[in-house]
This record gives C-alpha cells, structure tokens and sequence, in this order.
C-alpha cells in the first residue's frame, strides 16, 4: 500500500496520475448519466426547458398581427 | 431600438439583445470584407498599393478579431443573453451592466483593429491587442461573468438548461485563457509597446494552449450552446439525448485544454507533449462527433424541414461542416500528416471549414431564428434566407475547395527532393503554382459576403415592417 502511495506522489508518475484520476473521473460520470433508470428519465425531462416559455413567443406574435391587422385596416 | 411595449419586452431584457444582434452584422461585413481584400491582395498582389496600413500584415489582425471577435463575440453575447433568460425564464440581471458590456467590448475591438493599421501588435496569433487593451477586455469580461452568473442564480426553472453550461464553460475558460496568455510588462506607461512575460518554448506554448483553446471554448463550446438552444427550437422538438449532451459537455471541456500543443509539432518543444497533444487530438473526435449526431438528430421524424425551411438548412449544414471539421482537424494533428500540411494554406482553408461552415453558419440560422423574435414579428423574405444559403454554402465548399489544392500541392512541393537531395522546387515556384486556388478563394470570399449583405438587407427590411406596425399601433392608441 504505502508502495502505492508512493508512486502517486512520485512526480514524475504525474502524467498517468493524471491518466487515472481523469479516466475514472468521466468513467464515473458515464455511469451518472446512464446508470439509474430514475434519473436517465428526469435527466430527459430537461430537454423540453427550451419549450416551457412558448406562450411568451405567441403572445408577442399576436400583438404583432394586431398591430399590422390595424395597420392595413387603417 | 425599435420595440413594441408587449410581454416579453417586459419580462426579458430583448434591447440588449438587439443591440448586440445589429452588432454582429456591422462586425460580420467588416471583418469578412476585410478578409476578402486581403485574399484578394493575395491573388493580386498590386492590391497594397504600398499603402503599409492596407498591406496583408495589418489587415490580417484586423480581419481575424473583426470576425472572431467582432462577429462571433456580438453573436455570442446576444445568444447567450436571449438564451439564458429564455431558458431560465428570468429577466437579466445586472440594470445597464450589459450596456456597459456592449460598449466596452465593441470600443476594445475598435481600438485595437485602428492599432492594428497603424502597426501595433503583440504579434500573438487571436491574441495582437497590446496590454492596455488587453485590460479592458479583462474589465467586461468579468462583469459578463458575473451579469451571467448572477442571471443563473435568479432563474425560475430549478435546472439549468445544458446550453447554458457551454456559455459558462466558454466563459470561464476564456477569461482563464485571455489572463493567462496576455501576462506582459509594458515597456512604459504610456506607450503601446509590452513584451511577454514568457520567452521561447514556454511563451509558444502558452500561446498555442490559448489559441487552441480560443477555436475550442471560443469558436466550439460557445456555440455549441447556441447549437442546443435554436436547433431543437427551431426544429420545433427537444434535443435528441439530453444525457448525450451532458456527456457532449465534461468530454468536450475536458479534453480540448491539452491538443493546442499540436500547432507545434516538429518544433523546438518537448516530444511528448507533441504526442499527448496529438493522442488527445484524436480522443476530441468522439466528443465532438457526438454533439453533431446529438444536433442532427434532434431533427428526426422531422427530416422535411429540411427541404422546407432554410433556417433549418442553415443549422443542419453547419452541424454537417462542424463533423467533418472536427474529423479533419485530429487528421491533421497526427504528426505524419501534420509534416504536410503545417505552414501551407491547407490550414488556412480547415480554419475556415470550421470558422464558416461551422461559426458562422450557426449563428446566421440562430439570428434568423431570433430577429423576428426579438422584434415580434416574421423576416421579410424567406426566399432571401434561402438565396443566402446558397451563396454561403457555394462560398465555403468553393474555399475549402481551393486551399486543399493549393495547400496540399505546397506541402508536396515544399517537401519534394531531386535525385542529388537538393530541392526540387524553389519558394517562387510554389506561389506560381497556388496563383489559381488563390483566386478561386478570393471569388469564394466574395460569395460569402455577398450573401451576409442579403441577410442585412432582409433584417433591415425585418425591422423596419415591424418599426412601421409598432409606429401604427402608437398612432391609433394615441387618436
């Protein structure tokens, strides 16, 4: 163990150090993101957040069309 | 700023966003002009009509900040604002802190792009305003980070939307990049002139990690984020797979801070960070690559769209430009193919694969998404939006084109031995024979631009219907 230890203070180990915190850090993340049932269907549920303020768009098209229905009525 | 007094004028902070948006195109026809004349100036060389301030070496920084930073900067800065209030349905923090924004970035840009006629640079590729420009940049961008950040935190959707978290990535990131690259002592106080804090190796290095790392959160990440707001927008349905986009996000950010090493390969720097830029190179291909899918995915079961909105062709294609750019680049990062290509204008001609297939292509959809938008009401033309299409697409396939011929013929030429081991051919002999792709990149050039001048008509035209029926509807509340 401490043989180990040793070698991962060894700075001139750093770069596979760095090698495997990196690797296990996104092996970690992948596991996240595709590991549970749960929260692979909450995870996509943030997809629709672009839609949620669909309504505002709408609204500022409908003052839009009332305004050049009254222009071309004028 | 034309606007009409509805809801969401109201609700979100749209003037900045419009400001930034008009920006963008002032930027875009000066940096793209400037980059045609000096292609031109290329072709024909009695085009500097040995005037210093228009020659190559000047007009060079002045079109490579006009678009990056004065076109993709303004676009990225109006996206990021519209998409984060969109996205966290919350107003932007800040009163006139992003005007402030708006004017100091834009006065950065036009003191350094009038410094660069006249001669003063730092010399550093992406990176040529001197130290006192250099400061101010630093001054807006931390207040962009915290107008960002503090928007973020006020939101009223309890998660924050992916797009959102490329925006933050690019900012810090290039704040981290921007400080890091331009340490310098200038010689006096009141003079133009600084000199690097790092020397040799070290100071290409650092150079290279920044500009890299400016095509990877400037140019990549950045718009990436702009990718995931408009192109499920527009499409009109979710992004393909939201975890995919998560992934897309840590491996992207993660990997591209160790390939700009490869800019330097057969250089005097240490050999194995030649290869871990080169090892990390190929990696970014599968990040990459997914985000693309992602994207061009997000359009299926609506595949029509394709052929019925140009905006969505627009999108779609700078997806296709952005995976076949980002499969060229780790190609060319290999130290073998990087012998050929390095110092020839094949280079020149991936950039631009990447910088109008990609950048600009991205952001001409995301703006005609978001004009009318922002103004409330529809683009004048569609037909226009389509002709632009064209003329841009046959513009960058026309220029990709061009320098693959006269950069791989240089390469091959540069590198070519006769039976005794002498050159085969001299320097001139490479320029004769790059004359002709030199003149169909000009003419490429000339396609592209003339194509952003359609687009500025059209939204001129936009704004000025929407300018007359918001002027109507005052007139007949006020009789």
């Amino acid at each position: 163990m401490d043989n180990l230890i040793a070698w991962f203070m060894d700075l001139s180990n750093s770069k596979s150090v760095g090698l495997v915190i990196f690797f296990i850090t996104f092996v970690a993340i992948i596991i996240y993101v595709y590991g549970n049932k749960k929260r692979s269907v909450r995870f996509e549920s943030y997809r629709d957040i672009p839609f949620l303020d669909d309504e505002v768009d709408e609204l500022h098209q409908q003052t839009h069309k009332k305004n050049t229905s009254k222009e071309s009525g004028k | 700023m034309a606007h009409s007094a509805t809801a969401p004028m109201e609700q979100y902070n749209y003037d900045i966003v419009k400001k930034f948006a008009l920006i963008t195109l002032f930027w875009g026809i000066a940096g793209m002009s400037a980059g045609v004349y000096i292609a031109s100036e290329l072709a024909w060389p009695f085009l500097n009509w040995d005037i210093a301030q228009i020659t190559f070496g000047r007009l060079r920084p002045l079109h490579t900040s006009g678009v990056i930073f004065g076109f993709g900067g303004n676009a990225l800065f109006a996206t990021s604002f519209y998409v984060v209030q969109r996205t966290c349905q919350t107003r932007l923090w800040g009163g006139r802190l992003p005007d402030f924004i708006f004017y100091g970035w834009n006065a950065a840009l036009l003191i350094a792009g009038v410094g660069y006629l006249m001669g003063i640079t730092q010399g550093r590729e992406y990176a040529e305003p001197e130290w006192y420009v250099d400061l101010m940049i630093v001054v807006v961008w931390v207040v962009y980070f915290l107008v960002y950040t503090m928007t973020l935190l006020k939101r009223n959707q309890p998660h924050i939307y992916v797009a959102n978290w490329f925006f933050m990535s690019f900012i810090l990131a290039t704040a981290l990049l921007h400080i890091f690259n331009n340490l310098a002592m200038p010689v006096s106080l009141f003079g133009a002139k600084s000199y690097s804090l790092f020397s040799g190796a070290q100071d290409a290095m650092t150079q290279w990690w920044y500009g890299h790392n400016a095509v990877g959160f400037f140019l990549t990440a950045a718009f990436l984020g702009m990718m995931y707001y408009f192109v499920p927008k527009q499409a009109g349905r979710p992004v393909y797979s939201y975890r995919l986009s998560i992934v897309h996000f840590w491996a992207l950010s993660f990997m591209y801070m160790w390939v700009g090493t490869h800019h330097l390969h057969w250089t005097a720097i240490p050999d194995w960070t030649s290869s871990l830029a080169a090892a990390f190179s190929i990696l970014l291909l599968m990040p990459s690559w997914g985000g693309m899918i992602n994207g061009i995915m997000t359009l299926s079961g609506a595949w029509d769209k394709l052929r019925s909105d140009p905006i969505m062709m627009f999108l779609i294609t700078s997806l296709s430009f952005y995976g076949m750019s980002t499969f060229e680049g780790p190609m060319m990062a290999l130290k073998s193919v990087n012998a050929l290509s390095h110092y020839t204008d094949w280079t020149v001609g991936h950039v631009h694969s990447g910088a109008l297939g990609w950048v600009a292509m991205v952001s001409f959809g995301s703006l005609y998404h978001m004009i009318p938008k922002l103004w409330g009401t529809k683009m004048w033309s569609q037909k226009l939006i389509y002709i632009h299409f064209f003329f841009a697409t046959i513009g960058i396939l026309l220029y990709i084109t061009a320098l693959w011929v006269s950069g791989i013929g240089q390469g091959l030429m540069l590198r070519a031995f006769d039976q005794y081991g002498n050159l085969k051919y001299s320097f001139i002999e490479t320029v004769v024979f790059m004359h002709g792709p030199l003149v169909a990149r000009a003419v490429a050039g000339m396609f592209f631009v003339s194509g952003l001048l359609l687009m500025v008509y059209n939204i001129w035209k936009t704004i000025a219907n929407a300018q007359e029926a918001s002027d109507t509807t005052i007139a007949s509340a006020n009789a």
